[in-house]
């Protein structure tokens, strides 16, 4: 029939499979510049991790896509059609329902328990039952691995389940993006393995785009569609295996840095 | 030779700019207010944070300056012959400026720190970030629970302060120099005036309460995130919030007329 | 500490808090929550020493009103206005005088009810007045008074 031919023809062309799109970023901290005129695309429900030394922007990056900064001038484009650096404050209110983040530090608020920072997003932005956003919660802790600990604090629990619970919480609202800062860090080998399990099924299952800041390069090769490599300034984009065979003497010199 | 002028005008400069960003801070706050959901719910934590918890440092210390004012205004009043005037000295003294003003300080260092601290240590954890990634706004949910909390608790201690200290003016006057517990109480009865005394201390205490509560929820709020941003945050609201609370005192005290 | 038991805390804190502000308001400052309806009266001093206004009103040394406003009249005599509580009859001859609570006390003004029937209406004058002692005054008098007598 016409009408949905069209419709699923619209829906080919919007599914763009650029879901971001970095062009010419300048940021500057003090006198030390971070990025200079930095060009990267994200691709859409592909897990891409920017990596990079100590103070090479990583965060940095990860917190302009979540609108938390803004670059000193260039463009960061999403769905090709919503510009972050323009956005104003409603604007940037409609683009983070469709984003997630994971913080370092897992960021869950100290005063209350996992239950109610999981249900936070639903109880300020959803019109939902006590009964409904409670089996909210339940399902996403459980598609995390975290069962039983639903009354404790954050503070009371080890570090992997921090993270996990900061996971459901980003989760929660089903968003299309998810943004992960640095979620190895302080973890033991074991624990890493997990979260990085626990990151591949959450992209298989639910395919959200995610972009990881890491510098851990094991996980990165083991996890990436997509390496951006920030370096001197700008970025090198490709896959894992583009990455490690290219020639350029900077990549190089990451990886033999970083890799034992 | 301009240096020291520079400097001046350089401070100066960023003098106005410190209080232009408190003004349109304290407005997001007011826009807040105005704005559902009300949270009722962290409104009575946070009473309880920092009212509840204050109550024994204020009652204490409202009990032993009575007791010294009773003291001190016996041997002073005796001098005149007029020790049975003791309850409206004691009573004056504590409603007009000991009451709001020592109860302001008290609250500024106890529960004032507490709130900055507080604030600032979701800056250095992120916290605040987490929140504005779900799109709820961390003046809304965080400082607007925090400052009402401290507007309403702050009358109240004054009250209990200014109590518990006529009734430490009241033991001491009975027990330690004998006199007369009902002369005590009808002097203070007749001395104190409910719309110059009363009311003025009311306001005060009011006022205390909005200046503290603007000032540690600033702080903390615009704390540098590591953690000697926090300890400055929390100095910095115990030193200007005490000096704002006896600038305050001076100019409700010079305009309060009836 | 449980929600409930934390909700009780706070709940006795904010009534406590009322209660002394309460107590300070009322009982001690002596607010009310009349109007001040009843009766004003004028009275017309040669002296009226330190009198302010809002000094209390007495009969007997019980409270009926308070002074409202003190001025000069046409002839230069001090007018005072009094505000009566509601229900106090005063006869027409009522006379009032200015007194001194203590030795160093404030002032305040003393009504003496009179023996006529008809009452007074607010905006009538109290007829028979008697101003402050100002003690300068006195202490001159007693002064002249002994050198005087040592004639």
């Amino acid at each position: 029939m016409e009408p949905s031919t069209l419709e699923h023809a619209s829906q080919e062309v919007a599914r763009d499979p650029v879901h971001i799109q970095v062009s010419d970023l300048y940021f500057g901290h003090g006198s030390r510049s971070v990025f200079e005129g930095l060009d990267a695309g994200i691709l859409r429900d592909k897990i891409t991790v920017v990596l990079g030394g100590s103070g090479a922007g990583k965060t940095t990056l990860l917190r302009m896509f979540g609108c938390l900064l803004q670059p000193d001038s260039g463009s960061i484009l999403v769905d090709g059609e919503t510009e972050l650096t323009q956005l104003r404050r409603a604007g940037v209110r409609e683009y983070r329902r469709r984003v997630g983040m994971m913080f370092q530090g897992g960021a869950l608020l100290d005063s209350m328990s996992v239950f109610e920072n999981a249900a936070l997003p639903l109880r300020e932005h959803a019109r939902l039952g006590e009964a409904e956003i409670e089996r909210e919660v339940e399902d996403v802790f459980a598609s995390v691995g975290l069962e039983g600990v639903e009354g404790l604090l954050p503070a009371e629990l080890s570090g992997g389940m921090r993270k996990r619970a900061a996971l459901a919480r980003a989760l929660i609202t089903a968003p299309e993006l998810l943004l992960c800062d640095e979620p190895f860090s302080g973890l033991d080998p074991a624990t890493v393995r997990l979260v990085e399990s626990l990151l591949l099924d959450v992209n298989r299952r639910l395919g959200v785009t995610m972009i990881i800041a890491s510098h851990h390069i094991a996980s990165t090769f083991r996890m990436a569609d997509r390496i951006v490599l920030l370096v001197e300034g700008g970025a090198v984009t490709g896959t894992p295996e583009e990455l490690r065979s290219q020639q350029d003497p900077r990549i190089h010199e990451f990886f033999a840095g970083e890799l034992r | 030779m301009s240096a020291p002028i520079q400097r001046l005008g350089n401070g100066t400069t960023r003098f106005v700019g410190h209080l232009g960003h408190v003004a349109s801070f304290a407005g997001q706050i007011g826009l807040a207010l105005a704005q559902p959901p009300l949270r009722p719910r962290r409104i009575l934590d946070e009473v309880y944070g920092i009212g509840v918890l204050s109550v024994s440092i204020v009652a204490l210390s409202g009990l032993v300056v009575g007791a010294v004012l009773g003291l001190q205004g016996h041997n002073t009043l005796v001098r005149f012959g007029a020790e049975d005037s003791l309850g409206a000295v004691v009573g004056l003294m504590l409603i007009r400026e000991l009451g709001p003003v020592l109860t302001g300080l008290l609250v500024t260092g106890r529960a004032g720190s507490a709130v900055a601290a507080e604030i600032g240590a979701m800056v250095v954890t992120e916290q605040l970030d987490g929140l504005r990634m779900m799109s709820v706004d961390p003046v809304d949910f965080v400082v607007k629970p925090k400052a009402l909390a401290m507007v309403i608790s702050m009358p109240l201690l004054a009250g209990l302060f200014t109590v518990t200290g006529i009734l430490g003016g009241f033991l001491i006057g009975v027990l330690v120099v004998g006199g007369d517990g009902g002369l005590y109480l009808t002097s203070l009865e007749s001395a104190v005036r409910f719309r110059e005394d009363v009311g003025g201390s009311l306001m005060k205490a009011f006022v205390f309460g909005l200046l503290v509560a603007l000032i540690s929820t600033w702080r903390g709020f615009t704390c540098r995130p590591n953690a000697a941003g926090v300890s400055a945050a929390t100095t910095s609201t115990v030193v200007i919030g005490s000096v704002a609370i006896l600038i305050f005192d001076y100019f409700i005290t010079a305009l309060w007329r009836f | 500490m449980t929600q409930s038991s934390r909700d009780l805390v706070v709940g006795i804190f904010v009534l406590a808090g009322l209660l002394s502000i309460a107590y300070l308001s009322v009982s001690v400052g002596g607010a009310s929550f009349r109007s001040s309806g009843g009766l004003e009266i004028v009275a017309l001093f040669d002296e009226v020493g330190s009198l302010k206004p809002r000094a209390p009103v007495v009969i007997g040394g019980v409270k009926v009103g308070r002074v409202k406003a003190i001025g000069l009249d046409r002839d230069l005599r001090a007018r005072v206005v009094l505000d009566v509580a509601e229900g106090v009859e005063l006869p027409i001859d009522t006379s009032a005088s200015i007194l001194t609570s203590g030795v160093l006390g404030d002032q305040y003004v003393a009504l003496e009810p009179g023996a006529e029937e008809s009452a007074l209406k607010s905006g009538d004058e109290i007829v028979y007045t008697q101003g402050a002692v100002v003690l300068e005054r006195l202490i001159g008098r007693v002064i002249q008074n002994l050198g005087a007598a040592s004639e």
